[in-house]
């Protein structure tokens, strides 16, 4: 939740949130930082078979079995030719609710500041995938979608329980 | 520390182990009053405890002590017998003594209760009962009536001004209460952590020898444990990888006997030493928990009025120490329901023409890779239609989705929170009391639980918790390229396809594939299918499409056995068991992933979950008890092809697992063929050698039949396993040889036995001597 993070000082001494700006399928999208354990390059997976679409597989973290998301899947941006793949994704680790997941993202960006103030109300949320987006933040880039980690997951959760129930 | 402090906490360990044995003690003399030599036993502790008492300057536990000596005397002078008052009497004896070791463990000091009420109190039996019997009086109370000295519920921590012992007969609480059961222990947080060798090794009667337990025991800190064998999991996993970059540096650099080599096999055994020392550190045995049972249901029944006879099955089984503490207050909750709503009074019993004695049964079992509880009574049981009942009257299902409901699914209802009510629960004969508890604290590590009930004949609950924690030994066997671990625990035997013999064996039933193995038709489960990987994913048209190749691993589950058809079996493998995300446990067939050697993550499947998602019938007329799994009437055998193409048949009792070595980790050492598995040298012997000519030489990956540690760590080279067979005609030793045992006629073919336990027992084992490649 966007409203419920911890509101900090920007620069400009308004409240703002620390986030981590990513780019899938050449759109930008941010998660709240302090969600994020580490960040690492893409590694080989291990298939889940009957998982959701989009856990691309399972990840060896030191010994912890982490699931990997695919991004574009997730946010249904899956491109038409996968250009990306092999040029090196990146993997971003992060922390819901005790377990782990990696987001696999095509570009790691920086962590900016966005300040509370110009976060607006999501454009696209009836879009297939885009469940877990929180408000979006106009930039000179283009826009900037907020995602909520927990809903990232939720909505996984959420099709796979609907699937089985069929 | 002094050495006053030392000898204390060694009397603080010692006693609050005495105490858990002397409880059990007394309910067993109580069963069976004339056993000499267990009151013997229970009279040298107490006479152990005074006798420190007088040392350590404590005069109350003292003088307490000596009041149950005096009365344990006259017991075992024979001068009083033991009935329910005396055996209440001791039961709040050892109660006393434990409040008081209580205190002294947290203040050190004996606490300001006055305990003198009771010493008298033991007195007066004592005295009483003498003269009773001197009389020639009848004194012994029958079992039913409450006792006038009965023991008050175990409380929580009894604060030492307060003693709840009974003082005051009459002030005997009720001990069915609906709320949580209270931890038995009185020594609160700092209840020692004594490693199996002390707590669970030790049998009852060396117990009460003035043995110094302390010295050889420490507390640990169960979360440092934890962490330890995390990391050596961890590092197991990198002493693989480190045995596969020295395979491969070797084989480049070509030399055999290189320092590296040496130092690799020297860590390589090592951990494989360090990972099983590690891993025992953390497996007790259930009895931790059970062992304070037999005290809990007989104070219970003796509140409820009821007689109930407990029998305990499997103690020494072990799980992870964590789960023993999770599992302790929900088994406590689930036998105080069974004493206090399933078992009737002992009227009631006799009405309805049972014995007036109630049996409860607390069975413990490993079965597929988990660990299964089962509490058992043969009390009124539950109406499956008062369930279904209340379900719809609370809102929870509709009337006609509740007539549509199995029998099974209903009695799910009774977990549900708030289900039932104490007035609603009497009303059904039973259970509800805070089940949806005992299903929370189950399934939070990762457990079931499951209710089966009958109304007149008595009602079943079975916990299973896995073992997440455990090392679990683990098939790894492949499907669609991609590979799965499946719990040995599971695994019943494996069937190869691909000779034109067995796909002929595959039929259908109904449009299900099934297959026909030896008497009975096996229901088969095709993993590429299930699962919708690889190519010809879909589930091939039975009696046509039947894979050419392949290998059938029947699984057992519960009372359902079924065939999963994978694409091969790599090999046995023992595994660390990792958690996955929930969002994937909730696909229902994985029960969780490891980390093979290579560094590749492997999903474990859960035997029980396929069985579910492929719909397996339930084998009708099967005992629901899988924990007596039936011993096969007819010794089977597994039948392998030699080197020489010559098939013979091994005892199955005598094959522990098959496993498969590749060319690297084979060595001739000594003159033998030997195989390195996880740090040790596994002898292979030539089935050819040992019954008679030359082995064949080694050209690529070896197969192996691995024998039971008991017949020595020993493998036995085979060229193929083709299958296990079942003969109908019994061994027939009229030609027995050399290493053979006999033949057996296995579908019209005669067949040699091969003698492994002859072969292995001679003095210069033949087989081995033969094992020698040329």
């Amino acid at each position: 939740m966007i409203a419920a993070a911890d509101g900090r000082a920007g620069p400009g001494g308004e409240p703002a949130m620390r986030c981590c700006a990513f780019q899938v399928a050449e759109r930008w999208f941010a998660i709240d930082a302090s969600r994020i354990t580490e960040v690492l390059r893409e590694q080989r997976t291990t298939p889940v078979p009957l998982a959701h679409p989009a856990v691309r597989g399972l990840l060896n973290l030191r010994g912890r079995i982490v699931p990997v998301i695919d991004m574009r899947t997730r946010l249904g941006l899956a491109m038409a030719t996968d250009t990306a793949d092999g040029a090196g994704r990146t993997n971003i680790v992060i922390e819901v609710e005790d377990e782990a997941f990696s987001l696999l993202v095509d570009r790691l960006a920086d962590v900016v500041e966005i300040p509370l103030r110009s976060i607006e109300p999501p454009t696209t949320a009836d879009r297939p995938g885009q469940d877990a987006i929180d408000g979006v933040w106009p930039t000179r880039f283009g826009l900037m979608h907020l995602l909520d980690t927990g809903r990232l997951v939720a909505g996984i959760a959420a099709a796979t329980a609907e699937r089985k129930a069929r | 520390m002094n050495v006053d402090d030392e000898l204390l906490k060694e009397f603080l360990i010692e006693s609050s182990e005495s105490l858990d044995q002397l409880d059990r003690d007394l309910v067993a003399l109580e069963e069976n009053p004339r056993d000499a030599q267990r009151l013997s036993s229970i009279f040298r502790t107490v006479h152990n405890i005074k006798g420190i008492c007088g040392f350590l300057g404590f005069v109350k536990l003292g003088a307490i002590a000596h009041s149950g000596e005096h009365l344990l005397g006259k017991l075992r002078d024979g001068s009083i017998d033991l009935d329910e008052r005396v055996t209440g009497a001791l039961l709040s004896f050892v109660d006393t003594v434990r409040v008081i070791l209580g205190a002294i463990e947290r203040t050190g000091g004996e606490g300001d209760g006055d305990y003198r009420d009771l010493a008298q109190s033991l007195a007066v039996i004592a005295e009483e009962a003498a003269a009773a019997r001197a009389r020639g009086g009848d004194i012994v109370v029958t079992r039913l009536a409450p006792p006038p000295a009965a023991p008050a519920p175990v409380a929580v921590a009894p604060a030492p001004s307060a003693p709840p012992v009974a003082q005051h007969p009459q002030s005997t609480q009720p001990v069915s209460q609906p709320e949580p059961p209270a931890a038995p222990d009185p020594v609160p947080t700092a209840a020692p952590v004594s490693p199996p060798a002390a707590a669970a090794v030790a049998k009852p009667a060396g117990r009460s020898a003035a043995v110094p337990v302390a010295e050889s025991a420490i507390r640990v800190d169960v979360g440092l444990l934890g962490s330890l064998v995390d990391l050596v999991g961890e590092l197991v996993l990198a002493r693989n990888q480190l045995q596969a970059t020295v395979r491969r540096l070797s084989a480049t650099a070509g030399g055999e006997d290189s320092e590296l080599l040496k130092v690799a096999h020297r860590i390589d055994s090592v951990t494989a030493s360090l990972q099983s020392a590690a891993l025992k550190t953390r497996m007790q045995p259930i009895d931790q928990v059970f062992n304070k049972f037999p005290r809990l249901v007989r104070d219970l029944a003796v509140g409820c009025g009821k007689d109930v006879q407990l029998s305990i099955h499997g103690a020494d089984t072990e799980l992870d120490r964590s789960l023993i503490e999770t599992i302790r207050d929900p088994l406590t909750h689930l036998l105080r329901n069974a004493v206090d709503h399933g078992i009737e009074p002992p009227q009631t019993r006799v009405e309805r023409g049972k014995p007036a004695a109630g049996k409860l049964a607390l069975r413990a079992f490993h079965e597929s890779g988990q660990v299964t509880i089962e509490i058992t009574d043969d009390g009124g049981g539950i109406r499956v239609d008062a369930v279904r009942e209340k379900a719809v009257a609370r809102g929870l299902v509709s009337a006609e989705q509740a007539a549509l409901l199995s029998d099974e699914r209903v009695f799910q209802f009774i977990f549900e929170p708030g289900f039932s009510t104490a007035a609603t629960v009497t009303n059904i004969s039973g259970r509800g009391v805070g089940m949806d508890v005992v299903r929370t604290n189950i399934e939070a590590i990762g457990g079931t639980v499951e209710l089966d009930s009958r109304p007149g004949v008595g009602t079943t609950v079975r916990v299973r918790i896995p073992l997440t924690l455990a090392i679990m030994p683990a098939l790894i066997v492949h499907a669609g390229g991609q590979r799965f671990a499946i719990p040995q625990a599971a695994v019943r035997e494996l069937i190869a396809l691909g000779s034109s013999r067995s796909a002929a064996f595959i039929e259908g039933l109904e449009g299900a594939p099934v297959m026909r193995l030896r008497d009975r038709l096996l229901p088969l489960v095709f993993l590429r299918g299930l699962l919708a990987i690889g190519a010809g994913s879909a589930v091939p048209v039975p009696g046509v499409g039947a894979p050419a190749s392949g290998t059938v691993v029947v699984l057992r589950v519960d009372s359902q056995e079924f065939g999963l058809v994978v694409d091969g079996v790599a090999r046995a493998e023992d595994i660390v068991v990792k958690p996955i995300a929930k969002v994937l446990v909730a696909l229902g067939v994985y029960a969780g992933a490891t980390v093979l050697g290579d560094g590749d993550v492997v999903l474990i499947m859960d035997p029980r979950g396929v069985a579910q998602a492929a719909r397996i019938p339930a084998r009708p007329g099967d005992e629901s008890l899988a924990a007596a799994a039936p011993v096969a009437a007819r010794p089977r055998y597994l039948v392998c092809e030699t080197g020489r193409g010559r098939r013979v048949a091994v005892p199955l009792e005598d094959v522990q697992r098959l496993e498969t070595f590749p060319r690297e980790r084979l060595e001739e050492a000594a003159g033998r063929l030997v195989a390195h598995r996880e740090g040790h040298l596994l002898a292979l012997a030539d089935i050819d050698a040992m019954v008679q000519g030359a082995p064949e030489p080694i050209s690529g990956p070896v197969t192996a039949v691995i024998l039971p540690p008991a017949r020595g760590e020993v493998g036995l080279r085979v060229r193929r396993i083709l299958e296990v067979v079942e003969p109908s005609l019994p061994l027939d030793p009229a030609l027995a040889a050399a290493g053979l045992l006999g033949t057996v006629v296995i579908e019209g073919r005669a067949m040699e036995v091969l003698d492994v336990r002859g072969a292995l027992s001679s003095p210069a084992p033949r087989l081995l001597a033969g094992a020698v490649p040329r």
